[in-house]
């Protein structure tokens, strides 16, 4: 936990002051580490049979999971367009209805509403996707196993899947791969489908 | 995003084929450091990117109450479906 703060300081800090690191893309060198980090997810996972026996006893439950949580979070976002008088309500639900998924639910709002509510939709599920990171134990001490799950939204397929598996436990995997899985193919078309109200 | 999979499905083939414990008590380890290097690189690649960072403190208290609020809203969610669930099957 306190690990995984310092190392996010630390990174922070080098990106900061070494001025060739500015404007270097690292998003190639964080896809390798993820698709890296994955494959040793599923090597540790492979040989363990209570995880399979988990998917074919909760068919149900794997998909509401993240049914329930994209609806949790759009209702949040329309319940917060109420403190903020320059966000009408399909702004607002679209940002929560990102899950996570900053990279194209940002592009699909800016190419629509300009690059302010973009670059919000793009921070707020970067921060997102962030807290569920650094966050996760304290999610699962004080929400329980699946909390981190619903948190993380579209991200639990990759990018916070290691740390989700390490706080929930090696038989959360499935559920969480699934979760991003319907999720990320979910949130493109409901953030499509709000965009069509938005003005 | 096929690529993640495939490093998913290799690495439960792989996993599922091979009985020893041995290497997997080092990928364990190993992934264990790997997810710090990635927290590493996730503050590095937010830093280094002055857009982000010059925009951060305009927009930075809208978008922690949105995350906040909708991880919130995600988790009374999931965990009322849970709850209901739980007494369906009692």
């Amino acid at each position: 936990m306190f690990g995984l703060i310092i190392f996010f300081l630390v990174g922070i800090g080098l990106g900061h002051f070494i001025e060739p690191l500015q404007g270097f893309d690292f998003s190639n060198i964080i896809f390798i580490t993820v698709s890296l980090l994955v494959f040793l997810i599923g090597f540790s996972a492979g040989g363990n049979k209570e995880v399979f026996e988990k998917i074919k006893k909760d068919k149900l439950k794997t998909i509401l999971i993240p049914m329930m949580s994209l609806v949790g979070s759009i209702t949040a976002g329309l319940l917060i367009s109420v403190i903020f008088s320059d966000l009408n309500y399909i702004r607002a639900s679209l940002i929560t209805a990102g899950m996570g998924y900053y990279s194209l639910s940002s592009i699909l709002v800016s190419a629509q509403l300009g690059a302010y509510m973009g670059t919000l939709v793009l921070m707020s599920n970067i921060l997102r996707e962030l807290i569920v990171l650094l966050f996760s134990p304290l999610l699962v001490k004080y929400f329980g196993k699946i909390a981190p799950i619903a948190a993380g939204g579209a991200t639990t397929m990759d990018v916070t899947l290691p740390i989700i598996t390490k706080s929930s436990g090696n038989d959360y995997m499935i559920l969480a791969m699934i979760n991003g899985l319907i999720l990320s193919m979910t949130v493109p078309v409901v953030i499509g489908f709000l965009l069509t109200f938005a003005n | 995003m096929l690529i993640i999979f495939l490093s998913l499905a290799s690495g439960l083939f792989l996993g599922f084929v091979y009985k020893g414990e041995r290497l997997k008590s080092y990928s364990e380890a190993i992934t264990r450091i790997m997810i710090l290097l990635l927290v590493g690189l996730m503050g590095l690649s937010l830093s280094s990117n002055r857009e982000i960072l010059h925009n951060f403190f305009d927009l930075g208290i809208k978008a922690s109450i949105f995350a906040i609020g909708s991880i919130a809203g995600s988790i009374t969610a999931v965990t009322i479906l849970l709850r209901l669930l739980e007494r369906g099957e009692k």
